[in-house]
């Protein structure tokens, strides 16, 4: 598997560095209108994304077909695209966290309580759309998968805002929120883990 | 040790409108089988079912002996593929792919890898997507033959590629069969590619094997006895493999064509090769 990851490294790699300059420098810019933490669901969202562009990449060069034939089962190649999202995720978080950080530091008031929601919608996004948006990935063409993400991430986005919605009007009205987010974040890893768990094992049983 | 490197029988694969129907034949150990028949008759269905990118509805294919089912991550090494066109994401290098593949297959052997790009005259650090296809082609095959496969699989491989590129192919093609455990499979429409380097040709007709031979057999017996009407009809329908109705002549295929010649002494009778044999197949009629 790890020629497979490295495959997608180089194939994301490019992509990743401009997007990270890019966010570098509309965070700062952004920083004086929202928290610097925003950076963090943005930049993880966009990064976890590549990994199902990826799919799509391999289908046009014929990498799925060849993969197929590697030494590994079509179980595992899947499973390396749910590894991927995962790393990548978990790198734009790190690298939001560290962006907003920065941008925090530079105007001279570091709030890290402020982190927390913003890390739990993070995580949420990254993980509960990649849930759907990965098996579709390979399921669809790249035309149909576009619009299968924008539902998937609308989708999340509405159910989080749902979620919170609810937990306020009658759970925790006056309560602390945190404990409503990390429940919203632990929703989305357990959608993803699930999904990860069930989809490479059917997808691997489709034509390719 | 087992003689065939691939042995496939009574694979059935089943589309709307198409289905690849029982078809059997087998890669013996040291041979180069060539997989013909005209676009559509089932060449890369047939591929991709041995390989299982298509689930296949019947039959069973055997690599080494062994079950595909059963083969575990050593013994798919010992298969190397090569598919039309590029295999791999345009934006990598030869030495990206190295790294890539190195990371994929336990016995990739990297000096091999960069000799063969030597040989072929490819560049390493130029991005595949900059390569004309003749170059990405050569660069699946020098991958397909850097982990020590016994079995090459190439679907198309020298097809759209000029005569200069198909013979360096072919010519490596020659080379891994030096070996004696080395075997190839390759499916194409160059009939003429085939007749230099295959040992067997397995004909596909509308998803069926329409025979199985060794290529000698098929370009020093077979032949195409040209006669008139009145003479068509004197022949014996045994003596027939397919025929067909030119202009001014009947065309008809023989399986013995000195045999024929003897017995029809004032028919001509002509060497066939492997694009008369299947076009008489594919556009005549049987007895």
């Amino acid at each position: 598997m790890k020629g497979l990851l490295l495959k997608d490294f180089y194939i994301v790699r490019s992509s990743l560095l401009i997007l990270a300059v890019t966010f570098l420098a509309v965070g700062v810019a952004l920083s004086f209108l929202i928290s610097p933490w925003a950076l963090v669901v943005a930049i993880a969202v966009i990064f976890s994304f590549q990994a199902s562009a990826t799919v799509q990449v391999d289908k046009a060069s014929q990498w799925n077909r060849f993969a197929a034939t590697l030494p590994l089962s079509r179980r595992q190649v899947i499973s390396s695209k749910y590894l991927l999202t995962a790393i990548l995720g978990a790198g734009g978080i790190l690298l939001g966290a560290a962006v907003g950080l920065v941008v925090m530091a530079f105007q001279g008031q570091v709030d890290l309580g402020g982190l927390t929601p913003y890390l739990c919608l993070a995580v949420l996004l990254v993980f509960l759309p990649s849930s759907v948006i990965l098996p579709l990935s390979f399921v669809l063409d790249e035309e149909k998968s576009i619009v299968g993400n924008v539902l998937a991430y609308l989708a999340s986005a509405g159910l989080f805002a749902g979620f919170i919605l609810l937990v306020r009007r009658f759970l925790l009205p006056e309560g602390d929120m945190t404990a409503a987010l990390a429940a919203a974040a632990l929703l989305g890893l357990l959608a993803f883990a699930l999904s990860w768990l069930f989809c490479p094992g059917k997808l691997s049983k489709r034509d390719i | 040790m087992q003689d065939n490197a691939l042995t496939v029988k009574d694979l059935t694969k089943r589309y709307q409108g198409f289905t690849l129907d029982h078809v059997s034949f087998d890669v013996p150990r040291g041979s180069i089988v060539g997989l013909i028949g005209e676009n559509g008759a089932g060449k890369s269905t047939a591929i991709n079912a041995v390989l299982g990118l298509v689930q296949k509805d019947g039959g069973s294919v055997s690599f080494f002996g062994r079950p595909g089912e059963e083969l575990d991550g050593a013994a798919r090494s010992q298969i190397g593929v090569v598919f039309d066109g590029s295999n791999f994401p345009e934006l990598l290098t030869p030495a990206r792919l190295n790294k890539v593949l190195k990371g994929s297959y336990p016995s990739w052997d990297e000096g091999k890898f960069f000799s063969l790009l030597e040989q072929l005259g490819l560049p390493q650090r130029k991005k595949i997507k900059e390569f004309s296809k003749g170059m990405k082609m050569k660069l699946s095959i020098a991958a397909a033959l850097s982990h020590q496969a016994k079995l090459l699989i190439l679907d198309e491989a020298t097809s759209g590629l000029d005569p200069v590129v198909r013979d360096d192919i072919l010519d490596l093609f020659l080379d891994f069969v030096q070996e004696e455990d080395h075997s190839i499979l390759v499916s194409s429409h160059i009939t003429s590619d085939l007749e230099k380097v295959a040992d067997y040709i397995v004909f596909l007709h509308q998803g069926r094997v329409v025979f199985c031979k060794p290529k000698d057999e098929l370009i020093y017996r077979y032949g195409i006895l040209r006669c008139g009407e009145a003479q068509f009809q004197a022949l014996r329908r045994e003596d027939m493999e397919a025929f067909r109705r030119q202009d001014y002549q009947w065309d008809v295929l023989v399986a013995d064509r000195e045999a024929a010649a003897r017995r029809y002494p004032k028919a001509v009778v002509d060497p066939a090769t492997i694009d008369d044999i299947m076009l008489l197949y594919v556009k005549g009629e049987r007895p």
